[in-house]
Formats: C-alpha cells, sequence, structure tokens
C-alpha cells in the first residue's frame, strides 16, 4: 500500500536523469566523476551499474537517491522534478519513496531488528502500529521472524542484510537502491541474498537500481550499465561498450 | 517500539543511544555522574547558605519580632500607653516591651558571667515571641521576680539546673559603684527554667527575668522599658510599619525609633547572602567545567556515530530532526544528572549532621555560625535556578556537536565512516 496518497503515481518513469555532471576538487585540479549522464527507470524495471572501483558508481547512486547533487543535469522522480529543491524536500521524499541497501548493512546498533525496520516507516512519519505490522510482516517474509527481538550483533552478516531488506521496503518504495548489497557477504549468501531482493522487488513491483561488481548479478538485470570515463555505457546482452553510452 | 509517535523518533533514538539495551550506559553513566555531582555540590552549598541565612532571619524575628521601637538606648515610659497606641493600627497583632542590659551573673560556684538579661513581660512576651516554644526544662508561667530562666549553653557551663541560686547586678551599677565608691547589693535569683533554642548567642548569653526585677536591676523608674517590640499580621509589611511608624513619631516630636526585623544583623545577613552568591559561582563553574567535558565526549559520541547519521538521512531523516536527535541527548543526560545530583543533594542535606560530626566541624559551625547543628531550610528557586541552568548549559554544549551532525550530508557521512 503506497505510503503517501498525494504522490504522483502515474505512468511517469520512476527515476529520469538527464545530463548529470559531478566532479570533485582535489589538490590536483577538478577530477570528473560523472560526465553527462542520463538514465530512465520504469516501474518494476531492473538496471545494474557495473564499474571499476573508483569508476563513481556509489557517487551516482547517492546523486539519483538524493543523498548528494549533481553540479549539473536535471533529476526527476516519478515525474517530480527534484534537482534544486531543499533538503527538506529531498528527505521527505527518500523517506516515503526510496529503499536503500547498502553494502556494510548499515543498522543501528542499538536497535533490535524490528527496530530498526520500523525506524524506517517512523522517519516516513508513518503510524506506529501500521509501521510494526508492515516491518514484522517483512522480517518474516526474509525469514527472521525469530529473530525480530535481536540486536545486529546478535546477527550474522546474511541476517543483517537481511533486515536492511525488509527495512528498504517497508514504506513500500518505487525504486530501491542497492549498492553492493552482497559485497561483506560470501557467496551463498550472497546469492540467497540477491534472489530475495529479486523476489520481493519483483512482487511489490518496486524498480531496482543494483550496483555491483559481480557480473552474474548485474547480468540478471533487464539493463546492465557500465559506469566508465563519467558515462554510462549500456552492455545488456553483451553488447561492445564502446559506442553505447546512454 | 516503545511509547513514541512518528514525530518522536530522533527522542526514542536518543534515549536507545544513551541506555542500550542489554549494554552497560558507559557514555550515559558517566556524563550523567558528572553533571549530578555539580548539581549535588550546588545544590548542598546553595541549600545550607540559604538555611543559615533563613535561621538567622527567624531567630532574629523570634527575639526582637518584626518591629522593634526604641529611644536610641534611653528608657521610654510609660510603655503602656505605648504599646495601647500601637495595638490600634490594624498592621499590629501583639506588642510587648522589655528592658535589655549588661548583667553581672555569679553562680553558686563563684564563678562570674558578663551577659544579656532581658526584662520581659510575662503575660505580653509569649504573643510577640515565641521563647517559650524552647524551654527546655520548666515553664514560662513559673516565672516571676524572683526566678529566671536561663540559656541552656550559660546553664552548663555554670552548672546550673532548676533550683540553682545566682546573683545579678547590673554591669552599670558596678561601674557606678566603683567611680562613686558606693556599696551595692545583687539580686538573688533562682532558676526556674533553661531555653534551649539552638543558637549560640541566645543560648550562651540569654537571662530572661521579669520587667520588674529588670527595672530594680537596671534602677529604671516604674512603667518603663528600654524596648517594644511588635508582631505584625505580615511580617513582609515589618520594613512599610516601621518607617509608616517613624514618620508617625516625627511627626509627633516623639524621639522613638522604628526598626524592622529586617534591619538586625543586616550586615551579617548581607554577608550570608553574598557568600551564597559567590559560592553559587564558583558551583557554576564546576558544573560548567563538567557541562563542557562533557560537551567534547558528546562530539566524540556524534563522531562516532558518522555512518548512522549517514544512514539517517538516507531513510529521509530531516537534518532538524537529526539536530533534535543530538540536542534530546544532551537534554537527556542534563535531566537525568540533575535527578540524580539533587537525590543525591537531598540525601546529604538529610544526613548533614552525621557528615558534620564525621567531619569534625561541630565547633566551627558553632564559632562561625552560631548554631550547634545545620539548619534545614529549602528554597524552591535555588532547585528551579539549578534546574534551568543544568538543562540550558547541557543545550548549549549539545549544540555543537549536534549541529556538526545535523549539518553532514549524508552522502559525506557515509563516505567518511567507510
Amino acid at each position: 500500500m503506497p505510503v503517501d496518497p498525494q504522490f504522483p503515481r502515474a505512468a511517469a518513469p520512476v527515476l529520469q536523469a538527464s545530463a548529470l555532471a559531478k566532479s570533485f576538487k582535489t589538490p590536483h585540479g577538478s577530477l570528473p566523476v560523472l560526465d553527462g549522464v542520463s538514465l530512465d527507470i520504469e516501474a518494476g524495471r531492473f538496471v545494474s551499474i557495473r564499474g571499476a572501483s573508483g569508476a563513481g558508481k556509489t557517487t551516482l547512486l547517492q546523486i539519483l537517491g538524493g543523498l548528494d547533487r549533481a553540479d549539473s543535469g536535471e533529476l526527476h522522480w516519478n515525474g517530480e522534478r527534484v534537482s534544486g529543491r531543499g533538503n527538506a524536500f529531498l528527505a521527505n521524499r527518500r523517506a516515503r519513496w526510496l529503499g536503500y541497501v547498502f553494502q556494510a548493512y548499515h543498522l543501528v546498533p542499538e536497535l533490535t531488528a524490528l527496530e530498526n525496520v520500523a525506524l524506517a516507516g517512523r522517519i516516513a512519519g508513518r503510524p506506529r502500529r501500521e509501521t510494526n505490522t508492515d516491518a514484522s510482516a517483512l522480517l518474516e517474509r526474509v525469514g527472521l521472524s525469530g529473530r525480530m527481538t535481536h540486536l545486529p550483533g546478535q546477527l550474522s552478516g546474511g541476517e543483517c542484510q537481511r533486515v536492511a531488506l525488509a527495512r528498504a521496503l517497508v514504506n513500500h518504495p518505487r525504486l530501491i537502491l542497492a549498492d553492493e548489497p552482497t559485497g561483506n557477504l560470501d557467496e551463498h549468501t550472497g546469492e540467497e541474498i540477491m534472489a530475495l531482493l529479486l523476489e520481493l522487488t519483483k512482487a511489490e513491483n518496486v524498480a531496482l537500481i543494483l550496483v555491483t561488481h559481480n557480473i552474474a548479478f548485474a547480468n540478471l538485470a533487464s539493463q546492465t550499465l557500465v559506469l566508465r570515463h563519467g558515462k554510462l555505457h549500456d552492455e545488456t546482452n553483451g553488447d561492445n561498450p564502446e559506442n553505447r553510452s546512454v | 517500539m516503545p511509547i513514541f509517535n512518528s514525530s518522536m523518533w530522533p527522542i526514542f533514538l536518543a534515549c536507545r543511544q544513551l541506555f542500550p539495551p542489554r549494554r552497560f550506559p558507559v557514555f550515559a553513566f558517566v556524563s550523567t555522574l558528572g553533571v549530578a555531582f555539580g548539581v549535588t555540590a550546588l545544590l548542598v552549598v546553595q541549600t545550607v547558605m540559604f538555611s543559615f541565612g533563613e535561621e538567622h532571619r527567624k531567630r532574629i524575628r523570634e527575639s526582637v519580632g518584626d518591629v522593634e521601637i526604641h529611644a536610641n538606648g534611653s528608657p521610654m515610659s510609660p510603655v503602656a500607653s505605648l504599646e495601647k497606641s500601637l495595638l490600634e493600627h490594624q498592621e499590629v497583632l501583639a506588642a510587648a516591651s522589655y528592658i535589655q542590659g549588661g548583667v553581672i551573673l555569679k553562680s553558686d560556684d563563684g564563678e562570674f558571667r558578663l551577659i544579656g538579661a532581658r526584662g520581659i513581660d510575662v503575660r505580653n512576651e509569649p504573643h510577640v515571641t515565641p521563647l517559650s516554644n524552647y524551654l527546655q526544662r520548666g515553664k514560662m508561667e513559673d516565672m516571676d521576680d524572683e526566678r529566671v530562666i536561663l540559656g541552656s549553653r550559660l546553664a552548663r557551663e555554670l552548672r546550673l539546673g532548676i533550683g540553682s541560686q545566682i546573683l545579678l547586678v547590673s554591669s552599670g551599677r558596678v561601674s557606678k559603684a566603683l567611680d562613686e565608691a558606693a556599696p551595692f547589693l545583687p539580686k538573688e535569683l533562682e532558676v526556674c527554667g533553661i531555653i534551649h533554642t539552638g543558637f549560640a548567642d541566645i543560648d550562651e548569653r540569654l537571662v530572661l527575668i521579669t520587667l520588674r526585677t529588670a527595672r530594680e536591676l537596671f534602677s529604671l523608674p516604674p512603667g518603663s522599658a528600654t524596648r517594644t517590640h511588635v508582631k505584625l499580621k505580615d511580617h513582609t509589611q515589618a520594613a512599610d510599619f516601621a518607617k509608616k511608624l517613624d514618620h508617625h513619631f516625627s511627626e509627633t516630636g516623639l524621639s522613638l525609633k522604628a526598626t524592622p526585623w529586617t534591619d538586625n544583623r543586616k550586615a551579617f545577613l548581607d554577608a550570608v547572602a553574598m557568600e551564597k552568591e559567590l559560592l553559587f559561582f564558583l558551583m557554576f563553574i564546576i558544573i560548567l567545567v563538567a557541562s563542557f567535558s562533557i560537551g567534547s565526549t558528546l562530539f566524540n559520541h556524534v563522531v562516532r556515530r558518522t555512518r548512522e547519521i549517514g544512514l539517517l538521512g538516507a531513510l529521509g531523516g530531516r537534518p532538524a530532526q537529526i539536530l533534535g536527535l543530538f540536542l534530546a541527548q544532551g537534554l537527556i543526560i542534563g535531566s537525568a544528572g540533575y535527578a540524580l545530583g539533587t537525590g543525591l543533594a537531598l540525601l546529604i542535606l538529610h544526613f548533614r549532621q552525621k557528615i558534620i560530626a564525621l567531619m569534625g566541624a561541630g565547633e566551627t559551625l558553632l564559632e562561625q555560625y552560631r548554631f550547634d547543628s545545620v539548619p534545614l531550610h529549602y528554597d524552591f528557586h535555588d532547585f528551579t535556578k539549578t534546574a534551568v541552568l543544568t538543562l540550558v548549559l547541557m543545550l548549549t554544549v549539545s549544540i555543537l556537536p549536534a549541529l556538526w551532525a545535523a549539518r553532514r550530508k549524508p552522502s559525506e557521512a557515509m563516505r567518511d565512516a567507510g
């Protein structure tokens, strides 16, 4: 169930980015990281982004998620222009509309699994009871029904990432941004988490942007992009990336 | 989740971060103790100083009444008509006259003391001063022209008790006798009561005699007294009423002077009040140092939570809410520290006599403040002032780390945290 009825749910792409550019100042001058990146994500789509370390994948994901600002370019979420808007506006939209999954889980160590998931709902301003119900249901779906009152320190890496998945989904977002969600996990657990992530996003018709080094996981996406020299190249179906910047 | 509603999540999270489940809250514990000790020191010192001042004021009112009328040392006569005219004022509840003067006391054992005698009107005096409330032995009604009541310390020092005989002679008469080589006869009296107020100035030096005996001792005419004191319906009006009387006396040409109780030992009471303020300032510095130390610890605490600050931003937490999260931590520490500090202060004040005894400071107390025990009067204002001060200080030292956290970009926070 959508959490914010006033939010447009029209057929507009859940995310539209055009000509995003970003550079960082260094002692040796300006270091361009993104150079005119454009991207459209439709509802329920799964897009993967690969790239060498330091290519700017995380920076791109943070700009797409409103955690950082591009130097130039336009960003729309669900048809609504968000570039140039204030921090409070971005925070409000992020809370209700986006879900994040990080490589290092980023759970609050003092909160139980249930509280960590429910915290996202509370930040989005949802009623306690409703948030708790959704959080419990999601923890059950990720197989942690018996671990709800456990603190992150009492959970394994895979379990922590399951909690993080549940947290990303608790506000019924339209888009999930996953930054190396299996990077800290062993191969088997990583596969489990990936399968769970895909299952949940598919079931909820949530679009997914996955940043990963894992080619196998990247190739599961309907669109596979590679960030190279500040530009996105479409490598879907193994096409030659050299001439296909997006 | 506990009781907080959605907008209260920063407070909920602040509580959890300070008091994490299944782990000893080291940061909160140490910080709270820091504030608590400062608050305890401040409250104990302020309450003790206030109590001394308040007790002195109480004793002054109890011994001189609310307003005292005198003729600059000369006897006033007839005091009965003065009392009657005073009672006509609607502010006045009771009036009584007395004679105060220096006497030499000789005990059965032949010991002498130069002390102050007060000749009182046994019938009217209890309506103005509650001296009878402090009678340790004997009754006020037992006193007559041949019997006296002594202060407890004086009686103890001279080994006098009920039924003991003493000799009294006014110091003025002795002086006159020495000048004129004239003989004099001391007045022989029997002790009929012992008074104990806990205030050394009274217990060491007081001899209560009747007004008639005093007139005889000091060679004053019948119907005279050296002072008349009144009890008012509202003692806070003492200064105004004294002013009104002074105005009346000057208009009618009477060479009398009215002095409110607040002018009695004013310099001493002002010194006590000043000492209280100075100690407040010194103790405030202790809390200030503790607060800044907590502020520094809080900053470290916030820096260690950089990743969580980024996470909260990513989840949609607004900068104002992140500011609130860390301000709340400062306020929680301040409130808990104040509550604990107040509890400790009340405990110390409750066991103050035992603590004084352990410190062996009883004699100093008596010498400096003239009380044989530490009086206790609570001033609500001191507690409120300390609470406000503590919370404002904690809020002040929390602002910097809280602002630092609130102004972090989520992306930078997560990147810096690694």
